[in-house]
């Protein structure tokens, strides 16, 4: 029993039990997931309220932004020539991480950082006692390095599609590098999938996507909405989802998946999708659907320390990743709940959506505050 | 692997680790067998969380 099953415990602590305002969390590395219980369960006096964790379960570090791959969405805006943290000053954000109780780390950045500075950090998370995943390109991959990628508890590999779709989100054509990187990485680690960024152009042509990773025997894909954020927000317009498309993905996923079963995770954006397809709220908050979680689940620092809620919404940010841990990073979307305008503040899905995305919205209608004007429920209230 | 069902509620159970480094995903696939698939997987994690904190009360006197 014992490997099959493998608690992982509270970094920082020790514990089994991180304490939270609703309750505790419970994670496991095997099989891989949360267990988020109420108060009782526990046995433990009833505290304070609330559903947000006590601290976020992941951190997403973007490490670099020097690239030279010149993908027209770029969320972080790469280049060649940026002011970027250094090693030791990441190992001190993996600390601070650390003793937040925060469990799971995905790193990822520029194709031109070493592989060897994304090993070692992985290494000191795993000291640490968190999980670190990694997502990237896939650039300057080799048997060699993959080998030594071990340390890292899953990889995805960015494909945007298969063929002229992955240049149709990018902008150029990595899709022959893109599969290659795959096929080493497959070679060579237990835990490889894909991620997708679905945008206006490859949104109706996911089959070959699923049909390809499920001839490669690639079982996970993770598919991502494309983000007004770094040189994404000049080419939102053309690569936004029609709302023909909004309205369709999420079913056509669910049947792409039932057909080349494929395990699928939608991204955080894509909750207005989710919700819109009917399911009851309880169920999708069952799930661990929690809409925008920035700040709460989730926190992020980018190449320059700065510290946001999630990746796409550092730029803005005046906190650094010396105020992990305060509460501010969250307010602005713990505020949105409370303040939601309609048709949020009436939809049943309110607290599994929390608005869907907030970085939408501003980049869109100008106003933070504004519903993700994505989503179908209310694109169909206007 | 005594299990007793006790009080209190499973609130979510969340499977697998987000490997994304840009956002945050959850697995759909579940929804193919609709709420029943997802019960069950609530029930499945509730009781593995109760039975290693079970198991720690009594290997090592801790009650975390």
């Amino acid at each position: 029993m014992g490997s099959l099953i493998e608690v992982q415990p509270v970094p920082g602590s020790g514990k089994i039990v991180r304490p939270e305002p609703f309750g505790g969390t419970i994670a496991f590395r095997k099989p891989e997931m949360l267990v988020l219980v109420d108060h009782e369960w526990l046995g433990s006096p009833r505290r304070e309220a609330g559903p947000d964790p006590a601290a976020p379960y992941e951190a997403h570090l973007t490490l670099s932004n020097r690239c030279d791959m010149g993908c027209q969405g770029c969320y972080i805006d790469s280049g060649l020539q940026r002011e970027e943290l250094d090693v030791e000053t990441w190992e001190q954000v993996l600390e601070k991480l650390a003793a937040l109780g925060v469990y799971h780390l995905a790193l990822g950045g520029g194709e031109l950082l070493s592989w060897d500075v994304l090993i070692s950090l992985a290494h000191k998370a795993r000291e640490l006692g968190m999980t670190p995943n990694l997502s990237t390109s896939g650039r300057n991959l080799t048997p060699g390095v993959a080998r030594r990628l071990e340390v890292f508890e899953r990889i995805h590999v960015s494909l945007d599609g298969v063929g002229a779709a992955y240049a149709g989100v990018r902008g150029h054509d990595g899709f022959v590098s893109g599969l290659m990187s795959l096929k080493i990485l497959k070679a060579y680690h237990r835990q490889v999938g894909v991620n997708c960024v679905v945008a206006r152009s490859n949104a109706d042509d996911l089959e070959p996507l699923f049909g390809l990773l499920h001839d490669l025997r690639v079982r996970d894909l993770e598919l991502l909405r494309f983000k007004p954020a770094g040189r994404g927000a000049a080419v939102f317009d053309r690569m936004d989802l029609t709302p023909r498309q909004a309205a369709e993905v999420f079913p056509r996923v669910l049947d792409l998946c039932r057909r080349y079963r494929l395990r699928v995770r939608m991204d955080c954006s894509f909750t207005p999708m989710v919700c819109a397809a009917g399911y009851p709220p309880e169920v999708l908050s069952e799930m661990g659907l929690a809409g925008c979680v920035a700040g709460s689940w989730l926190v992020s620092v980018d190449p320059q320390g700065r510290l946001g809620g999630c990746s796409f919404d550092t730029a803005s940010s005046s906190l650094t990743f010396k105020d992990l841990g305060s509460q501010e990073v969250m307010r602005p979307y713990r505020d949105w709940t409370r303040n939601a305008p309609e048709p949020c503040a009436s939809c049943r899905f309110l607290q599994v959506c929390r608005g869907g995305c907030h970085v939408v919205a501003r980049h869109v209608t100008g106003s933070f505050n504004a519903p993700d004007p994505g989503c179908p429920i209310v694109q169909g209230f206007r | 692997m005594k299990i007793t069902r006790g009080k209190g509620k499973v609130l979510a159970v969340k499977l697998g680790s987000n490997p994304n480094s840009s956002s945050l995903g959850v697995d759909v696939t579940l929804l193919l067998g609709g709420g029943a698939l997802v019960s069950l997987v609530s029930l499945v994690g509730g009781t593995l969380a109760r039975w290693v904190l079970r198991r720690k009360k009594t290997g090592d006197g801790q009650s975390d």
